[in-house]
């Protein structure tokens, strides 16, 4: 080897010993050297920043006595390792305390590199650990009032739309235990109207839906839930899962369907009024001239009801058109209407029949009512029904039948009450 | 040649002083200069300071002094104060790793409106 390769070897070496130096001056961690006698040959810049603020600058001299002041027992397990090589601790925890009194959270890391030198690593977790735990803190009393409010369930969804994780409120609100639901697909307990695919899809696509509907329960009936659905987005903005935050609003569902109900039906007999009648021929006229059948209705009139009235008073009158009902209920069939549209008046609508069908299942109703024995505080009270028939045209509104029933029903009351008539078919 | 030794450590006025030094000038200084843009870039690395701290000005010129070359000091002692203030005059006990041995010495921070560098001055003789 000539002089100048050697001197080239040499300038290379020397190159790599200042690399080496200045990666140690950039490591991100305290990083020393200690030899078996305890001296320090080497710390770099972040050990030395690190050991000033734990006050223990007394102690740069002295490997073993730095060491002793962080953990005491790890010291001596450092300084007893000489024999054999390799790593010794491997990111011990320690807590302890600055100058200042501080807690600071390290990790040493202690390798015996040959048999009289050491090295040690010391990780400052201080602010990571902070961080967790106040992540901890937060979701700990997250969950506490998860747990405290009643009415709202919290579960968290996979990518598949299986429940990855159920909060204890769910459990008292739909009665499902963790076990029995979770890696369940949440649409085996949701109704099938609610299109569950396609609001996960929207949480996915614009970060949250929502949807109305109702849920299965473990023990009672379904509960009624509004729903939020979010989509969990990771730091790269892909969707991992999604949180659904749904409210119990069983109550005010079924408020609202009363509500609903009782504004079409007569609180007393729970007919349907005339706006629940509306509401019937809507649906059931349209479907008759599709199918191409017949349809009658019948009017009826209890025959001197003032008179009950007036003779037993309002709520022996009551009792009479209770009576009235359940015998006509007795005889019409499922898909009949039948309706409460006046004080003593009422309407029924009768599929498939025509003019002279609906007479005879009306009469049977009329001789029913004229041979039963309405008892009234005892007494019984006889009375008896006129009924009206006509027959509807395909396409008709509901008024015009109902009109020619009421012609019909006037002449049965003229033709002497306690019958039926039909309107003429040309009427 | 004859070498004058134009400055100080301690001198009132040393930030003028050093604003107009060149390279050679900067070299010749007894103590340790980092001179810095605003921003913390190495604009000039004076023969002390790369001696002592073993790394060659080509190694440091044009890097950020705070991030790239010295992370020990980006804290609120020096980088901070460095960074933020206008008119800065100040001398710290310190200690840096010198070629990772802990040595204790005083940092002079010297910043002003009127001068386009700023200037770090490191006394190697220990407190001043």
């Amino acid at each position: 080897m000539s002089l100048m390769q050697i001197e080239m070897v040499d300038e290379v070496d020397a190159e790599e010993q200042v690399d080496l130096l200045q990666t140690m001056y950039l490591f991100p961690v305290a990083v020393l050297q200690v030899k078996a006698s305890g001296q320090i040959s080497f710390m770099n810049p972040q050990a030395t920043q690190l050991l000033l603020s734990l006050g223990l600058r007394a102690h740069f001299g002295d490997g073993w006595g730095l060491l002793t002041q962080i953990d005491a027992e790890l010291a001596d397990r450092a300084r007893a390792g000489g024999a054999q090589l390799g790593t010794l601790i491997k990111q011990h925890r320690v807590q302890t305390r600055t100058g200042r009194g501080d807690v600071r959270h390290l990790a040493l890391t202690v390798a015996q590199v040959t048999t009289k030198t050491s090295m040690v690593v010391i990780e400052d977790l201080t602010r990571v650990i902070e961080q967790e735990r106040e992540l901890h803190r937060q979701r700990a009393q997250f969950l506490a009032v998860l747990g405290a409010i009643k009415g709202y369930c919290v579960c968290d969804l996979d990518l598949e739309g299986r429940v990855a994780s159920w909060n204890q409120s769910v459990g008292r609100t739909l009665g499902w235990d963790a076990p029995a639901i979770v890696g369940r697909p949440l649409a085996d307990i949701v109704a099938a109207s609610v299109d569950l695919p396609r609001h996960l899809a929207d949480a996915a696509r614009t970060g949250w839906s929502s949807f109305y509907g109702e849920v299965t329960c473990a023990v009672d009936g379904p509960v009624w839930v509004e729903a939020i659905v979010t989509a969990l987005v990771d730091d790269g903005g892909v969707c991992g899962g999604y949180c659904i935050v749904a409210r119990d609003v069983s109550e005010r569902h079924a408020q609202h369907a009363q509500l609903v109900a009782s504004a079409q039906q007569d609180p007393m007999t729970q007919l349907a009024n005339r706006r629940g009648l509306a509401l019937h021929a809507a649906a059931l006229l349209p479907a008759v001239d599709r199918e191409r059948v017949p349809l009658s209705v019948a009017a009826f009139d209890i025959d001197h009801f003032k008179r009950v009235n007036d003779s037993i008073g309002h709520a022996g009158g009551d009792a009479v058109l209770m009576h009235f009902v359940e015998l006509t209920r007795a005889q019409v069939r499922d898909v009949d209407v039948l309706a409460r549209v006046g004080g003593e008046e009422f309407l029924l609508l009768l599929r498939g029949l025509d003019c002279a069908g609906a007479a005879r299942a009306v009469e049977r109703i009329r001789a029913a009512v004229e041979v039963s024995v309405c008892l009234w505080q005892g007494q019984p009270v006889p009375f008896t029904v006129s009924i009206g028939v006509a027959e509807r045209r395909a396409g008709e509104a509901l008024e015009m039948p109902w009109e020619r029933a009421d012609q019909a029903l006037y002449e049965a009351k003229h033709g002497g009450r306690n019958r039926v008539v039909c309107a003429a078919p040309g009427a | 040649m004859l070498t004058t030794v134009l400055l100080d450590f301690n001198a009132t006025d040393a930030l003028q002083h050093l604003d107009h030094m060149n390279a050679e000038e900067l070299d010749a200084l007894p103590f340790g200069v980092v001179a810095m843009a605003k921003d913390g870039v190495v604009v000039a690395y004076n023969q002390l300071e790369s001696a002592y701290a073993g790394l060659s000005p080509e190694r440091v010129i044009g890097r950020n002094f705070f991030t790239e070359v010295a992370p020990c000091t980006n804290n609120f002692l020096v980088a901070d104060r460095m960074r933020s203030a206008l008119e800065l005059d100040e001398c710290v006990s310190y200690v840096f790793s010198v070629r990772l041995r802990p040595t204790e010495v005083t940092l002079r921070l010297l910043r002003s409106e009127a001068c386009e560098r700023m200037f770090m001055v490191v006394s190697w003789d220990g407190p001043q």
